[in-house]
């Protein structure tokens, strides 16, 4: 195989990587809200929203421990983005140098969609926020509030199809998720 | 002319009181507080101070409305359905219901059985839970009289049937609209439930002979491991005692322990450990599909309450007659009860009917022993089973696809996958993980496309560490007595003991049973009392420690600083909740009779007691978390609790809602947020230490209260989040707050915060929200306060 034709195919893989538009149907099965789900998008579309939006706030939970996962954490938090750390995920990011924040999820919910909400850091609430490696039904529950009865854009870039969220990647492979983030990253200022 | 019930004095005959009824009124009887028997709004202000604090938060698992043929409606975003309703209104709509539902489960219990027990000992049986002069604390708070006789609890529960007629009423279409007035009504609900376990427990405690108070009451083994699957089996399912007592009856008076293994699953076992020391426990709800499955069982006894709805089903498979015994749960079964015994056993042993309906506890009691003799040994030599064979395993795993339908369709997505692929390979292990964390409903089974019994394969796979699955726990105590309140009560209230905290609930664990057991082992080992009913007390006796104990060996079962309390089953949890009464009354000497508010309003800001229910899946857990709630009692649930579709979440940045009055002159103090929350969740175990160590802070705390309840928050967020709390400084009034062993080390933290520091003399002198102030009477009721009482 000529340098030329590796090329080509791994731009193939590459373009298969960041789909993650396919499987947009409810990881859990039954995790079927209403009317209104999530439109799926590809990567491009959360990370120009992260670079846009003025108060981002991204949220982890437990699920952030494998290491390819938590480097994707680390590198989005070191991008100026504040990060809400919920369940046990902050014992990952304590010496990392990140703005991040312990907060209980189903408290942060809550707070979300209060409009008086100083926010984490005391510097008012938040215009965008991004989520990923929450478990599953728990991130789906808490985010229902959001939808619900806040008027604040949410969007899941987790390897799971979150129909709560205003926008939401596909069910996704490992690979293809690690993929989906890095290409999220890309679209943010260096 | 009519008479009513009730007393009355003839004039002229003043020394003669002729009673008509069966009690005439006297001082015990006579309410002490302004709601004797409230109605469905009496409490509403108390109701208005909890929500006004803890916010309700919903978090609605469809978005839709379908109760009335208006829908379906669309809700989302809040907006209004075809009857006026909007998706908030929904949701508290459904809290309410679910709180109803649960309610009535627990109080038709206590009916099923008093109607029973009064026909069996008559309404004059008198009752007795040990050493108590308040044996029925939450009857007197709620309803304003001390009973005394089991017929006393005759006009309790029709009060609560009543009750949830009218609050069920509320629920339909064109009703109730606002959803602060639906949780308000939860709450009352929520109230009611706690009463009708109360009933139910104290009558099966008074006349079956249960442990009273017995801080040293007995071992009961526990575990799918521990029967001897050669001998017949009977295995009783759900939550009532009444029919098993029969069985074991009979069994004893036929002396038949020795030959036949009997056992229940879920709460039965609980009660049936309490009333003879010879029944084992199986396991909780989880164990269930699980242990049939394995078809050890020869005879399943259901009742009621946590019993799978496929019981029938799963038991016809494998021919194990089952014997419905509670006119809840009949399964579409004849109604036998007329029968002789021994046409029954005939028709089930045969196969001709696949079990039967018998509401004759006598014939119950002579049936099924005499039927698990006849069955057992033939249905052990057709070796009747649902697990594949060694061949028929490797078959199977092997035909796994990865396809990752079950794990999405698991509730707690596991990775079975992985372990089929490993099991390939010859290793077992990742099974044998999934043994404890699978809660076993099964719906694994139907989701694989390759048509792989999921279940069954799991089980075959962990045979060994079922085998090895032998635990022990401390039967059921019941109440918590006087004496004991009395030795410890003063440590509560000042927060020397850290605080109580109740394990109840049922076994949806997030992340298998061992959760509970390790939280557990955290928290007692840092003096906390741990009090457990229902699945978690028995989940909490399935491991053991290097040294082969269990906890309930290791740490004994009084109610002080550093036990392991094990009050009983599901309807027990009554005793728990009542505990802080009993503090509010025998340490602080508040009347109790028909004061529910002032009560619950001594209990919020003073006793430092905290529920946590980590598997919690059912309405019934629902309606006992928001019962406490309304007795000012926080309750912590596992990740699943958000599905749940409400919580009651504090905001500490509302400084507002901290706000409360000081007893002793009526003044506004602006507190700590202590408790910061009445109902909240959290993702994993390593989240909840330290959330359940801050729920324990109440304002009432002394110095030295507050600085041990403040070193263990301190030490669980760093030994588990790896990070001091953000907010520890909120909770130090002044140096003595501290705790000493880092004292300095927080007091230079606090300086960096901003806050003033007399380093000669150690003190903070600027940057507490408040002074501690040992006289401090928090209350968040005005007519509490002396001002308004003069």
């Amino acid at each position: 195989m000529n340098e030329n034709s590796q090329g080509k195919s791994k731009e193939k893989q590459d373009v298969k990587i960041i789909d993650t538009t396919r499987q947009a149907v409810p990881y859990n099965t039954a995790n079927i809200p209403g009317p209104k789900m999530a439109r799926a998008v590809l990567p491009a579309v959360p990370g120009k929203m992260l670079a846009k939006s003025k108060r981002p706030l991204l949220i982890v939970g437990s699920e952030i421990d494998d290491p390819d996962i938590l480097a994707r954490v680390v590198t989005l938090g070191k991008a100026g983005i504040q990060i809400a750390s919920v369940g046990d995920s902050y014992k990952y990011l304590a010496d990392k140098g990140l703005d991040a924040h312990y907060v209980n999820m189903h408290a942060l919910a809550s707070y979300l969609c209060d409009p008086e909400w100083p926010g984490l850091d005391g510097k008012g609430g938040y215009d965008l926020v991004v989520f990923f490696g929450i478990t599953y039904y728990y991130a789906s529950q808490a985010i229902s509030a959001l939808k619900n009865f806040s008027s604040i854009k949410v969007i899941s870039i987790d390897k799971y199809y979150h129909p709560n969220a205003d926008m939401s990647f596909g069910n996704l492979k490992m690979d293809v998720f690690i993929g989906a983030l890095d290409e999220v990253i890309a679209q943010l200022p260096k | 002319m009519s008479v009513k019930k009730g007393s009355f004095v003839i004039e002229g005959l003043e020394n003669v009181q002729i009673n008509i009824g069966k009690v005439g009124a006297d001082e015990e009887q006579i309410a002490e507080g302004p709601t004797p028997r409230p109605e469905i709004i009496s409490l509403r202000n108390w109701d208005y101070r909890i929500l006004d604090r803890y916010n309700p938060v919903y978090t609605p698992t469809s978005d839709m409305c379908d109760m009335c043929t208006y829908g379906k409606c669309d809700l989302t975003g809040n907006k209004e359905g075809a009857c006026g309703i909007d998706l908030e209104g929904q949701s508290s709509r459904q809290a309410l219901m679910t709180s109803i539902q649960g309610a009535a489960c627990h109080s038709a219990h206590g009916r099923h059985l008093l109607k029973y027990l009064i026909k069996k000992y008559g309404e004059d049986f008198k009752i007795d839970v040990g050493p108590s002069n308040l044996q029925a604390p939450l009857t007197e708070t709620i309803m304003g009289i001390q009973p005394r006789t089991i017929g006393d609890f005759l006009p309790v529960l029709d009060y609560v049937e009543e009750q949830l007629t009218q609050l069920m009423a509320t629920t339909n279409t064109g009703q109730e609209g606002a959803s602060r007035d639906f949780e308000s009504k939860a709450l009352h609900a929520g109230m009611l439930d706690l009463l009708g376990m109360e009933v139910a427990d104290i009558i099966q405690i008074s006349c079956m002979g249960f442990p009273k108070s017995d801080e040293n009451a007995p071992m009961a083994e526990i575990g799918m491991g521990i029967l001897d699957p050669r001998k017949p089996v009977v295995v009783c399912v759900g939550h009532n005692i009444a029919a098993p007592a029969y069985i074991l009856d009979n069994m004893d008076k036929n002396n038949l322990f020795d030959k036949i293994e009997i056992a229940g699953l879920c709460c039965t076992a609980h009660d049936m450990t309490r009333y003879k020391k010879n029944a084992k426990i199986i396991g909780s709800m989880s164990k269930e599909l699980k242990y049939i499955r394995s078809g050890i069982p020869d005879v399943l006894v259901t009742d009621e309450q946590c019993v799978r709805a496929d019981i029938l089903k799963e038991a016809q498979k494998l021919h194990i007659p089952v014997i419905a015994t509670n006119e809840k749960i009949t399964y579409g079964l004849p109604d036998r009860s007329n029968d002789s015994v021994d046409a029954i056993i005939d028709d089930l042993v045969s196969g001709k009917q696949p079990g039967v309906v018998l509401l004759d506890f006598e014939k119950i009691g002579e049936l099924v022993p005499k039927l698990a003799m006849k069955i057992g040994p033939i249905r052990k030599a057709k070796g009747f089973t649902a697990l594949p064979g060694d061949d028929e395993f490797k078959k199977l795993v092997a035909k796994c696809t990865k396809c990752l339908q079950c794990t999405k369709d698991c509730p707690e997505s596991l990775p079975i996958s992985d372990a089929m692929m490993a099991a390939v390979n010859g290793n077992l292990s990742l099974f044998e993980t999934l043994h404890d964390k699978c809660v076993g409903c099964g719906r694994c089974d139907y989701s694989c496309p390759a048509g792989i019994p999921v279940l069954n394969v799991i089980e075959k796979a962990s045979q060994r560490v079922i085998r090895e699955e032998k635990g022990k726990m401390r039967i059921g105590r019941g109440q918590i007595g006087d004496p004991e309140i009395r030795e410890e009560g003063r440590n509560l209230v000042l927060g020397t003991t850290p605080g109580v905290l109740a394990f109840v609930g049922c076994s949806n664990y997030p992340d298998g049973t061992k959760d509970v057991y390790d939280i557990v082992e955290e928290m007692i080992q840092r003096s906390y009392i741990i009090i457990s009913s229902g699945c978690a007390a028995m989940d909490i006796g399935m491991y053991k420690d290097k040294e082969g104990k269990t906890l309930y060996e290791r740490y004994p079962g009084r109610f002080v600083k550093g036990n392991l309390l094990n009050t009983g089953s599901c309807v027990s949890n009554a005793h728990i909740a009542a505990t802080t009464i009993k503090v509010a009354s025998i340490f602080a000497g508040r009347k109790t009779k028909g004061n529910w508010e002032e009560i619950a309003d001594y209990v919020m800001n003073r006793v430092g007691a905290v529920g946590i229910a980590w598997g919690a899946y059912s309405q019934k857990a629902f309606a006992i978390g928001t019962g406490c709630n309304r007795l000012g009692i926080p309750v912590v649930v596992g990740p699943h609790g958000t599905k749940y579709r409400r919580a009651f979440i504090g905001k500490p940045y509302r400084k507002e809602t901290w706000n409360v009055l000081d007893g002793r002159d009526g003044s506004v103090v602006n507190i700590e947020p202590a408790p910061e929350h009445l109902m909240i969740t959290a993702e994993t175990k390593a989240e909840v230490m330290p959330l359940l160590a801050k729920l324990c802070f109440r304002p009432s705390d002394n110095s030295l209260g507050r600085a041990i309840k403040l070193t263990h928050y301190i030490e669980l967020s760093e030994k588990y989040l790896k990070k001091m709390p953000d907010d520890w400084h909120v909770y130090v009034r002044n140096e003595a707050d501290l705790p000493v062993a880092k004292k300095e080390q927080l007091m230079k933290l606090l300086e960096e915060k901003g806050w003033k520091i007399d380093w000669e003399k150690k003190k903070i002198t600027e940057g507490p929200l408040r002074k501690v102030d040992v006289s401090f009477q928090p209350t968040n009721v005005p007519r509490l306060c002396k001002e308004a009482k003069k």
